[in-house]
């Protein structure tokens, strides 16, 4: 898709950023795209909830297996699954302290040990409870990849206009997700610069040297004003004014997949309570 | 507007910028009175600090609400007095592109910039819609329409900028240098729409540009500025029917294109190697491939190049061509998916780019992004000083470099980013320089200088290969490139289309055909 070609004339951000950059918008035209942006945001806060009240394994598994089944239908299911070992360090960090460390001491005991003030101790309910809080997490860093996935930035700040939320506020919002690309690139040009001066970024500590951090720093507060400068003219100069609301171009309309989902995320709530229930008796 | 009244009038306009760090006042404009009428093409120039900025930013009350300063006089545009009205009641009535198109776009996506300004004056849907579809096909826009503004070239951000203020029907259109980031044969179409949009819409247009070749054929009067004052104001034509140029004018259109071909007819000779066999390449690419992540395209593709000391090579190619990627390549910025780069004898592979920074200084594009010293000598100092030179060495350099970049009527402990961008990207030049390396590469060094500081530019630039020096250039400024460059290498979609030596000038050639495998190659043709 002509989207996924990159400007050559621009630097490399470094190696780690990128990675990040699988989180962002794909195209498309599945259920969860022709969402309404607000039935979406909607979605993110009841699934987040319901992962956040309910702790039965159960429940919480349910929740990631609806997210999953939604990435399927949206056709992001393989952008996904790449995106989620992002969080997978912290993923395993939460199950492997929880399993260990968790005060949850019912059910038979497999591994006890005391190592200074700490005392690891692996029970039946610990692994369960350290499952469950892994899956919550998971509940949680999917429903928001698959909302960023699917969400185009700006519908979701058309929304957030359509929902008298002041336009300084809601373009702010908007500028502000979008620059976080922009600034990664001014930052790799700047340590391209600086490197090319003799500066050395690749060894050594960074820290150590007044001059190294004044090298970056400066540039870099320097563009960022420059930038904001520049833009908060060039949008007075297209009428842009704090204060007055404005028309929206192609708001979304509420219709038959926002019901749809609706009654999703109902029916989740519903199945939530009523395993909970059983699993508590 | 068929009432021949002026569409724009300055009255007596002074300007003063507020002091700046270093305690200069600079006063940008000096008593301009000024009148344009509906449907002119007015083509504005001057050298660097004449004025033409500030002047841009006064048609549409940017000066004085946005920029402060202290102001005189009075500018009146479509009956509105900037005095009295803010910028964006202007926005109806004038539009305006920057420089650089990068900080106007400020949505994800092309349609919804082009959107942008229509829902701030409340245009309804349908009609919004109608206007997105117009604009776009007049500005030849239409297949970029449901693309990403992050992925947009900076010929294609500018046009997209150029169409989300001609989306609001402004009756004047004002360009800041809209030439400034594009190759000639860009400039050229853009030129072309410009005159369209004249000729269709009757909107006013007023550009502020010094490369001039491919605008004198459609501007209906030009303006020269200096020192703040307009020196010169030729109207070939009654007002009443701008366009075609008469006699004089049509001199000048036809002057001005022709450089190019005079130097087609000098690329005669191809370069051949094997006349270099004697020399050691003082850098040499070897089968350079790479790949952006993500890209689906190779950047560069099969690049393979040699530089020889004393050559002066320019890189040309259209935006997006690949010439910047080929630079950072040269001193490993980026590493090749494929290939190798040779420095001298050593290969680049195991250097990190500060340590080759000790044979090769690489100036990189936009000054912003490498000025941060608190006085201008130590911010020439900085490089010779990271690669280890002497104290002493330094100083005696950043006193020559001065002199060399035009710097010397500059205190030298003025700070570096209180200065002008021509005199940022100066210092900025400098601080390559100074580090007295081997080779020199410069990535588009003309970005802001006007014609005397280019001049003075290529004969710092002539000196330094005449010291045996290497320099490498890529610049899209045709004009620049074919006044100091010996060999013109031209690059499109990340390959090689020519490489091609030719011999300087009368004057320099006997000098040139001294030195052992000074250049030209006299082998085959």
């Amino acid at each position: 898709m002509s989207h996924e070609e990159q400007v050559p004339d621009t630097g490399v951000p470094a190696r780690k950023l990128r990675r990040l950059q699988i989180l962002r918008y794909y195209p498309g035209d599945s259920f969860l795209h022709r969402l309404d942006p607000r039935t979406k945001l909607l979605a993110l806060v009841v699934v987040s909830i319901v992962a956040f009240l309910f702790s039965a394994l159960a429940v919480l598994v349910l929740v990631v297996l609806f997210e999953v089944s939604l990435a399927v239908t949206s056709g992001i299911a393989k952008k996904f699954l790449v995106a989620l070992p992002l969080v997978s360090p912290l993923f395993i960090l939460v199950i492997v302290l929880d399993s260990f460390f968790s005060k949850a001491s019912s059910g038979p005991v497999w591994f006890s040990a005391t190592i200074g003030f700490l005392h690891p101790e692996v029970t039946q309910a610990g692994i369960i409870l350290a499952l469950a809080m892994g899956f919550r997490l998971l509940a949680i860093c999917s429903i928001s990849i698959l909302f960023l996935m699917t969400t185009s930035q700006d519908d979701f700040i058309r929304s957030l206009r359509g929902m008298r939320i002041p336009p300084t506020i809601s373009f702010s919002l908007g500028y502000a997700l979008r620059s976080t690309n922009t600034l990664t690139e001014d930052g790799s040009q700047i340590m391209d610069a600086q490197r090319s001066r003799g500066l050395e970024l690749d060894r050594g500590n960074i820290i150590k040297n007044r001059n190294k951090l004044a090298a970056l720093f400066i540039p870099a507060t320097v563009s960022l004003l420059k930038r904001s400068k520049n833009t908060a003219d060039a949008m007075q100069a297209r009428g842009f004014r704090q204060s007055v609301s404005h028309s929206s171009y192609k708001t979304q309309k509420f219709c038959q997949p926002d019901l749809l989902m609706g009654l999703l995320l109902a029916a989740l709530v519903i199945a939530s309570l009523l395993i909970n229930s059983f699993s508590l008796s | 507007m068929t009432i021949p009244d002026p569409v724009i009038t300055i009255r007596d306009l002074s300007f003063r910028y507020p002091k700046t760090l270093s305690g200069r006042q600079v006063t940008a404009l000096n008593h301009i009175s000024l009148m344009v009428r509906p449907g002119e093409c007015v083509l504005v120039t001057g050298e660097s600090g004449s004025g033409k900025s500030t002047l841009a930013r006064c048609l549409n009350g940017l000066i004085p609400h946005a920029t402060k300063g202290s102001i005189e006089g009075d500018v009146i545009v479509s009956g509105m007095n900037t005095k009295e009205y803010d910028t964006p009641d202007f926005a109806r009535y004038v539009g305006m592109v920057f420089q650089d198109p990068a900080y106007q776009l400020v949505t994800g996506d092309v349609e919804s910039e082009i959107a942008f300004g229509l829902e701030i004056q409340n245009i309804p849907d349908q009609e919004i819609r109608t206007r997105i579809a117009e604009t776009a096909e007049l500005l030849c826009i239409s297949h970029l329409l449901c693309r990403s503004t992050s992925g947009l070239s900076w010929g294609e951000r500018q046009r997209v900028a150029i169409a989300s203020v001609v989306a609001l029907r402004p009756s004047i259109l004002v360009l800041d240098e809209p030439f400034s980031g594009i190759d000639a044969a860009a400039a050229q179409n853009l030129a072309g729409i410009l005159e369209e949009l004249r000729v269709k819409r009757g909107t006013t247009i007023i550009i502020f540009e010094h490369r001039t070749a491919n605008l004198l054929p459609v501007a209906s009067r030009q303006i020269v500025m200096a020192g703040g004052t307009i020196v010169s104001d030729m109207r070939p034509d009654p007002p009443v029917i701008p366009g075609r140029g008469s006699g004089g004018d049509r001199e000048i259109s036809e002057a001005a294109p022709s450089c190019t071909p005079r130097r087609e007819t000098l690329h005669e000779s191809p370069a051949i190697i094997s006349a270099e066999a004697a020399h050691v390449p003082s850098l040499s690419l070897r089968d350079i491939s790479y790949r952006y992540p993500g890209a689906r395209v190779p950047a560069l593709d099969g690049i393979t190049l040699d530089f020889y000391p004393g050559e002066i090579a320019v890189i040309s190619g259209p935006n997006g061509s690949g010439k910047t990627t080929l630079l950072k390549h040269c001193n490993g910025l980026i590493r090749p998916d494929w290939g190798k780069v040779v420095l001298g004898t050593e290969s680049l592979e195991k250097k990190t780019v500060a340590a080759t920074a000790h044979t090769i200084g690489l100036l990189n594009q936009h000054a912003d992004y490498q000025i941060f010293e608190s006085t201008i000598s130590e911010e020439l100092a900085f490089g010779p000083r990271n690669i280890k030179k002497s104290p002493e060495e330094i100083e005696k350099i950043v006193f020559g470099i001065r002199h060399r970049c035009a710097l010397d009527h500059i205190d030298p402990s003025t700070p570096p980013l209180s200065l002008s961008g021509g005199e940022k990207q100066r210092v900025a030049l400098g601080s390559i320089l100074a580090m007295d390396t081997p080779v020199v590469i410069l990535d588009e060094p003309t970005f802001g200088l006007d014609h005397t500081l280019k001049n003075r530019l290529s004969g710092v630039l002539r000196i330094l290969s005449d010291t045996g020096k290497m320099v490498v250039i890529a610049t899209h400024d045709e004009e620049f490139g074919a006044a100091c460059g010996d060999r013109f290498i031209r690059i499109a979609g990340g390959r090689i289309i020519s490489d091609i030596r030719t011999p300087r000038g009368p004057d320099q050639e006997d000098k040139r055909a001294a030195k052992p495998g000074g250049g030209e190659s006299t082998g085959e043709s």
